[in-house]
């Protein structure tokens, strides 16, 4: 609920073209973001994509050092050197983010085989998505992973479109589960936008992976519930609407993790935590 | 010394690769078969060094590497010959512009990419990619081409373990001959330029591989009693080329060789850098005019040293 709010609040900051440097905002994959940063302990390491706002705002000890560093602030999380797509956080384990789509799928291997010479046995994450899996970089990194035993998890964040086309307008369907089959990796897939299913689930996989130093594909299903980047709505007529004032449920099914929680919880309780988080902020 | 120039360099890059801990060497075929034409024999794998055999995927070769260097690990990536490495270019500039924005609080590891420029013109249209100067000055990361033993000695052993990425380049014309043992007088702080032989009347600077046909001038002019100033610029990007300019504005007279393939050589850069420091300064060149071929050819470059010698005496 913390994170769907930072986001909707830099959501208005976008609206109001208050930064230079793209966003690619990530409402709709709070369940996966919440749940991936649960299992990432202290040495564990994270690879993002240029989609890495959530994370960041999730992850950093204050948010106001990402919106500040957005700004090109000397006083933001990256002294205003990184922006947007390239933001890291050292110290919460982000080492890498790219905005070069299947670029840190290699990285993370050279990073997770690093870990391993140093006799380390820290997770290594690298997230990526169901457009980076057309690129044959995707592949070329399974069979290393796989060749060499890393324990590297790849979260492949499908949420059906590359900028405006969806997968049926620009590709054969491409069945995940059956390419880590032939390569022999192990295969999660995520639905539902349950955030302690999912937290669960992958503490599982990080359990066997540590047992077995294998890496892991997880696919997670989501619904981006904004535009690709910038703010939402993104142009006058935009059929795609947000505004924190319509509270933190974008929309009222479980494409929206926040709908999900809020109908574990009932009605009443959501909208009591709502409130109070809004009071707090 | 005998030996030939593969042999050589082999075995200086075997011995300061066998001195890293931390270190992840590999590459197709590093410790199989004919060890990349010999390139990558005698290396030896210990606790704390790998030798990894690696499966044909160039582009996440490059990535690999810059994800170790990230993880504080060294990487030495063996390519068999420089078209393969045209694969990684998206890591070369993207990746590695990204780590170069950070303020990492440890030491990044080295990456160090060796490979060979297949610049004898025998290998056909597809395999006779000699463009690391535009690697280079896309990336803006260092290649050390490596023109004998001394020169090799002391980049290899300097460099090889810095932080960072570069890449050293062997030329394959010069696979079978024999190794060049010129001493080093000096060098350039970042081993960009190294000098060797002194003198007032005339400087040779060499670019790419040129250094032999560099030390054939400078014996030429030594039997006129011009005493010249020997030059090589082993490094494309930024070299730091103060020391042999200094030389130029000192002798008034300067030759370049370039064998390099590049339309956007440094030679034409060194050149205006010392104009810049004296218009009276007079220059002859010997590059590669004519429109380089991609049909099977012999890519030796011909320096008419007589015709230079009277341009300039």
């Amino acid at each position: 609920m913390r994170l769907r709010l930072i986001q909707l609040e830099l959501n208005e900051k976008l609206k109001d073209r208050k930064y230079k440097v793209p966003i690619h905002l990530g409402l709709g994959t709070e369940a996966a973001v919440v749940a991936i940063a649960s299992i990432i302990s202290n040495g564990d390491n994270l690879l993002l994509t240029h989609r890495n706002s959530a994370f960041n705002l999730e992850l950093a000890e204050d948010p106001a050092s990402v919106f500040l560093e957005y700004e090109g602030s000397e006083f933001g999380l990256a002294n205003g050197r990184l922006g947007s797509m390239n933001l890291i956080n050292l110290r919460k384990g982000i080492v890498y983010s790219s905005s070069i789509l299947a670029n840190n799928i290699s990285v993370a291997c050279g990073f997770s085989y690093g870990q391993k010479i140093k006799k380390l046995e820290n997770l290594t994450v690298v997230l990526t998505g169901d457009g980076a899996i057309e690129e044959g970089a995707f592949y070329e990194g399974l069979i290393f992973a796989k060749s060499h035993n890393l324990r590297l998890l790849i979260v492949v964040d499908n949420n059906d479109y590359s900028m405006a086309s969806r997968i049926s307008e620009r590709r054969c369907s491409i069945d995940l589960s059956a390419i880590c089959e032939s390569v022999d990796v192990e295969y999660l897939f995520l639905a539902g936008n349950d955030v302690d299913s999912y937290a669960k689930q992958l503490a599982s996989v990080k359990t066997r992976q540590q047992a077995s130093a294998d890496p892991c594909v997880v696919e997670v299903s989501t619904s981006l519930l904004n535009q690709h980047a910038g703010p939402t709505p993104g142009w006058p007529g935009d059929s795609m609407r947000v505004d924190i004032k319509n509270g933190l449920i974008i929309k009222g099914d479980s494409s929206d993790p926040l709908f999900v929680i809020a109908e574990r919880l009932g009605q009443d309780n959501f909208h009591h935590f709502e409130k109070q988080l809004i009071l707090k902020r | 010394m005998t030996e030939k120039y593969l042999e050589g360099l082999n075995k200086i890059i075997s011995d300061q690769v066998n001195q890293m801990d931390d270190t992840f060497v590999y590459g197709g075929n590093v410790n199989r078969g004919s060890f990349i034409s010999g390139l990558s024999k005698n290396l030896v794998e210990s606790r704390r060094r790998v030798i990894q055999n690696v499966g044909n995927c160039e582009y996440t070769h490059c990535g690999i590497g810059f994800g170790l260097m990230m993880s504080g690990v060294n990487a030495v990536l063996f390519v068999k010959q420089l078209d393969f490495v045209m694969l990684g270019i998206d890591h070369f500039v993207s990746t590695y512009g990204s780590i170069r924005a950070t303020d990492y609080p440890y030491k990044l590891g080295s990456f160090s990419i060796v490979t060979a420029m297949y610049d004898q013109g025998y290998q056909g249209p597809q395999s006779s990619f000699r463009g690391i100067g535009e690697i280079c000055s896309m990336s803006t990361i260092s290649a050390f081409m490596l023109n004998g033993y001394s020169d090799a000695a002391l980049v290899v052993k300097d460099e090889m373990k810095k932080s960072g990425v570069r890449f050293f380049i062997l030329s394959q014309r010069k696979a079978n001959e024999k190794m060049n043992t010129l001493d080093v007088k000096r060098t350039a702080p970042d081993n960009s330029v190294i000098q060797y032989s002194e003198g007032s009347n005339a400087t040779i600077v060499c670019f790419g591989f040129s250094l032999s046909s560099g030390e054939v001038l400078r014996r030429h002019l030594l039997d006129r009693d011009i005493v010249a100033s020997l030059f090589s610029v082993n490094v494309l990007e930024h070299p730091q080329w103060e020391i042999a300019i200094s030389a130029t504005v000192r002798s008034k007279r300067l030759f370049v060789l370039d064998d390099t393939f590049s339309p956007t050589s440094s030679s034409f850069r060194f050149i205006v850098d010392a104009l810049e420091q004296d218009p009276n300064i007079r220059f002859a060149i010997e590059r590669r005019r004519e429109k380089v071929s991609t049909a099977v050819s012999n890519e030796d470059l011909e320096v008419g040293f007589e015709r230079l010698i009277q341009k300039l005496f």
